[in-house]
C-alpha cells in the first residue's frame, strides 16, 4: 500500500494573530505578548543604564543627559502604556487562569455561555482603567512635566 | 515525572501579581510624579537619586523587584521560544541561556544596587 | 431573515480542494449550489458530490451533531458542516476548508491521529484499584448530582477538533496536548469515582499541559457543543497549582464507592418503567 502523503497545514504565526472574526481576548493574548516582549526588552537595557548610578555622578548624569530626548521621550511613553495594558490585562489573566473568573462548570445549555462570558464584564472594567493610566501618563509624560 | 512546570508557572502567576504592587510603585513615582507628587523634586535628578540610594530599603526594595521582574519575563520570553515547535535539543539550549543570563543580569543588578548605596553613603 | 424568501438561492460554494496523487499544494474550486431556507452545509456538500463532482470528499456520519465527523472551517471559524445552515453563515459566497492546525489527507478531511494519540496519552479512562468491580459491576458507584455537575458539561465532547484548529498555541507548536485532551483530562481529574489524582496530576505538570494556553478563549468560542473546553484548562491549573500549594483536598480524596447498603431503595418506586428485555438470546445479566 503506497505511504499517504498528508499535507501540512498548521496556521503557523499567522494563527498567534487570528484575523478579523475571532474574539476580543485573542487580540488582548497577542498584544499580551507583543508588550510583554517590549516591556522585557526595555527591562534589559535598564538594568545596565540604571546601573551607571553605581559608578559615579557624572556618568549618571551624562548617561540621563543622552536620553534626555524627544525621541526617547515617545519610546519611554510606549513603555509605560505597554506597562499599564500588561499589569492591567495580566491582573485579569492571573484571576482566570487560578479559576476565580470562569466560572463554575455548567450544564451547556443553547444559546451556549462559557467563561469568556463570566471574564468579560472584568475585562471591559480592566481595559477601560488601561486606557485612563495610560492618557493621565501622557498628561504627565508630555504636558505636565514640560 | 515531577510537576517543575506547575512550580515554575505558579511563581511566573505569583511573580506577575506582586509586579503589579511593585512596579506599580515603581511607575507612579517616576512617571505620574507631575500628577501626583509621590517624591520630592525631580526623581531623576542626581540629588533625589542619591538620596534615595541612601536607604538600604531602597537596595532592597531594588533587588527583590529585580529578582521577580528578571524571573517573571523570562518566563514569558521561555514560554513564547517553547511555543515555536523548536527541536528538543533546542529547547534544552533555550532553558539553559535563560538561566544563565538569568543568574548574570541578577548579578550585576544587585551589585549595582549595593555598589551605588555605598556610594551614597560615602558621599554623605 | 432578510433572504429568506422561502425560496431556492443560489450560493457559491468556494472549497478548498487536494488531492494528494495529483495537486502539489490545495487549491480553491466553485459550485453553484441551490439553497432552501434551513439548507445545513453538509447538504450542499451532498449536493456537490451527487451532481457536480463525485470526486469531493469529506467526513461525515450522523448528520445531527452529535458524532463529531464533520467539523471544517467555514467563512473562516470552525463549524460543524451537518448543523449550520448557508444562509445564517453566507450572503452569496460561502468558503468551505478542512479543520487548520491538522494535516490534510484529501478535500476536506483532516488527519485527527495526531489529537486522538494526545487524548489517549492522557488517560483519559476511570482509573481505579477495583479492577474485578469495574469489569464485572454489582452496581453503581455512588456520586452526588453536584460531584456529576462538576466534570458533566466536558463529557459532552465529541471530539470533533473544532477547537484545536481554534487554538494560536497549536497553531506553531505541535507538542502541546491541546483544549479537546486538556479538557478530557480535567473531565477525569474530578471525576469522584477516579482514583489516580496524584498521578494525573504529575501527568499534567509536563511541558505539553496547560501552561501553553494563554486564554485567547477561541476553543470555548467555537465549540458546537457548549463543552467550554478553556473553562477546563483554567480550572484544571487550578487544581494543580492549589495541590502544589497543599490548598487542594482531591489528594487526599477516596474514589466513590458503591452506593451504601442502607441507602438503597428497599423497593421500586411506582411508575419506573421495568427495563427491556435482553436482546441476546439466554441472556441473564449486563455483562
Amino acid at each position: 500500500m503506497p505511504e499517504i502523503i498528508r499535507y501540512p497545514n498548521k496556521l503557523g504565526l499567522i494563527g498567534w494573530l487570528g484575523g478579523g472574526k475571532w474574539g476580543v481576548e485573542r487580540y488582548l493574548y497577542t498584544l499580551h505578548r507583543v508588550t510583554g516582549l517590549g516591556i522585557l526588552l526595555y527591562f534589559l537595557m535598564h538594568i545596565f543604564v540604571t546601573s551607571s548610578r553605581a559608578i559615579s555622578e557624572e556618568l549618571w548624569r551624562s548617561t540621563m543627559g543622552f536620553f534626555d530626548s524627544t525621541v526617547f521621550l515617545i519610546g519611554e511613553y510606549l513603555v509605560f502604556a505597554a506597562f499599564a495594558f500588561h499589569a492591567l490585562n495580566g491582573l485579569r489573566l492571573g484571576l482566570i487562569e487560578l479559576g476565580f473568573l470562569t466560572g463554575p462548570a455548567e450544564e451547556p445549555v443553547y444559546p451556549y455561555k462559557s467563561s469568556l462570558n463570566v471574564q468579560r464584564p472584568f475585562m471591559i472594567v480592566m481595559m477601560i482603567v488601561a486606557a485612563a493610566v495610560i492618557i493621565v501618563g501622557g498628561w504627565d509624560f508630555f504636558i505636565a512635566g514640560h | 515525572m515531577s510537576i517543575k512546570n506547575t512550580k515554575l508557572w505558579t511563581w511566573h502567576v505569583l511573580a506577575g501579581l506582586i509586579l503589579i504592587f511593585l512596579l506599580g510603585l515603581h511607575m507612579l513615582g517616576f512617571h505620574m510624579n507631575d500628577v501626583l507628587h509621590m517624591v520630592e523634586g525631580d526623581p531623576l535628578d542626581w540629588s533625589t537619586v542619591s538620596e534615595r540610594a541612601q536607604a538600604l530599603s531602597q537596595a532592597v526594595f531594588y533587588i527583590l523587584f529585580l529578582g521577580f521582574a528578571l524571573y517573571h519575563g523570562l518566563y514569558g520570553l521561555r514560554n513564547i521560544l517553547l511555543e515555536l515547535n523548536i527541536s528538543d535539543g533546542t529547547a534544552g539550549f533555550v532553558n539553559k541561556l535563560l538561566v544563565v543570563a538569568g543568574v548574570l543580569l541578577f548579578a550585576f543588578g544587585t551589585w549595582a544596587a549595593i555598589a551605588s548605596w555605598n556610594l551614597a553613603k560615602a558621599t554623605v | 431573515m432578510s433572504n429568506d424568501n422561502g425560496k431556492d438561492q443560489n450560493f457559491i460554494f468556494r472549497v478548498r480542494r487536494f488531492d494528494p496523487e495529483k495537486d502539489p499544494k490545495p487549491y480553491y474550486q466553485d459550485f453553484t449550489v441551490p439553497c432552501p431556507p434551513g439548507m445545513v452545509v453538509l447538504d450542499g456538500l451532498w449536493y456537490i458530490k451527487e451532481n457536480l463532482d463525485p470526486s469531493l470528499s469529506w467526513r461525515s456520519s450522523c448528520r445531527m451533531g452529535v458524532c463529531g465527523s464533520c467539523g471544517m472551517m467555514l467563512n473562516g471559524k470552525p463549524h460543524l458542516a451537518c448543523h449550520t445552515q448557508v444562509r445564517e453563515l453566507a450572503k452569496d459566497i460561502l468558503l468551505v476548508a478542512p479543520l487548520p492546525n491538522f494535516d490534510i489527507v484529501r478535500d476536506l478531511v483532516p488527519d485527527l491521529g495526531p489529537m486522538m494519540d494526545k487524548h489517549r496519552a492522557l488517560n483519559t479512562r476511570t482509573i481505579r484499584d477495583d479492577g474485578e468491580e469495574m469489569l464485572k459491576p454489582t452496581d453503581q458507584y455512588w456520586q452526588d448530582p453536584e460531584d456529576l455537575v462538576k466534570y458533566l458539561q466536558f463529557a459532552y465532547c465529541i471530539k470533533c477538533g473544532c477547537c484545536m484548529a481554534a487554538c494560536p498555541t497549536l497553531a506553531t507548536d505541535e507538542r502541546y496536548s491541546g483544549p479537546m485532551p486538556l479538557a478530557q483530562g480535567y473531565r477525569y481529574l474530578v471525576d469522584t469515582r477516579d482514583g489516580a489524582f496524584k498521578d494525573r496530576v504529575k501527568q499534567l505538570s509536563g511541558e505539553q499541559g496547560p501552561w501553553r494556553c494563554h486564554y485567547a478563549g477561541e476553543c470555548s468560542a467555537v465549540c458546537p457543543k457548549g463543552v467550554d473546553p478553556a473553562r477546563a484548562i483554567q480550572l484544571m491549573k487550578r487544581q494543580l497549582v492549589f495541590d502544589y500549594l497543599r490548598l487542594s483536598k482531591l489528594r487526599y480524596r477516596k474514589p466513590a464507592g458503591l452506593l451504601p447498603q442502607e441507602k438503597r431503595a428497599k423497593e421500586r418506586r411506582e411508575g419506573i418503567a421495568e427495563p427491556p428485555e435482553f436482546t441476546v438470546e439466554g441472556a441473564t445479566s449486563l455483562q
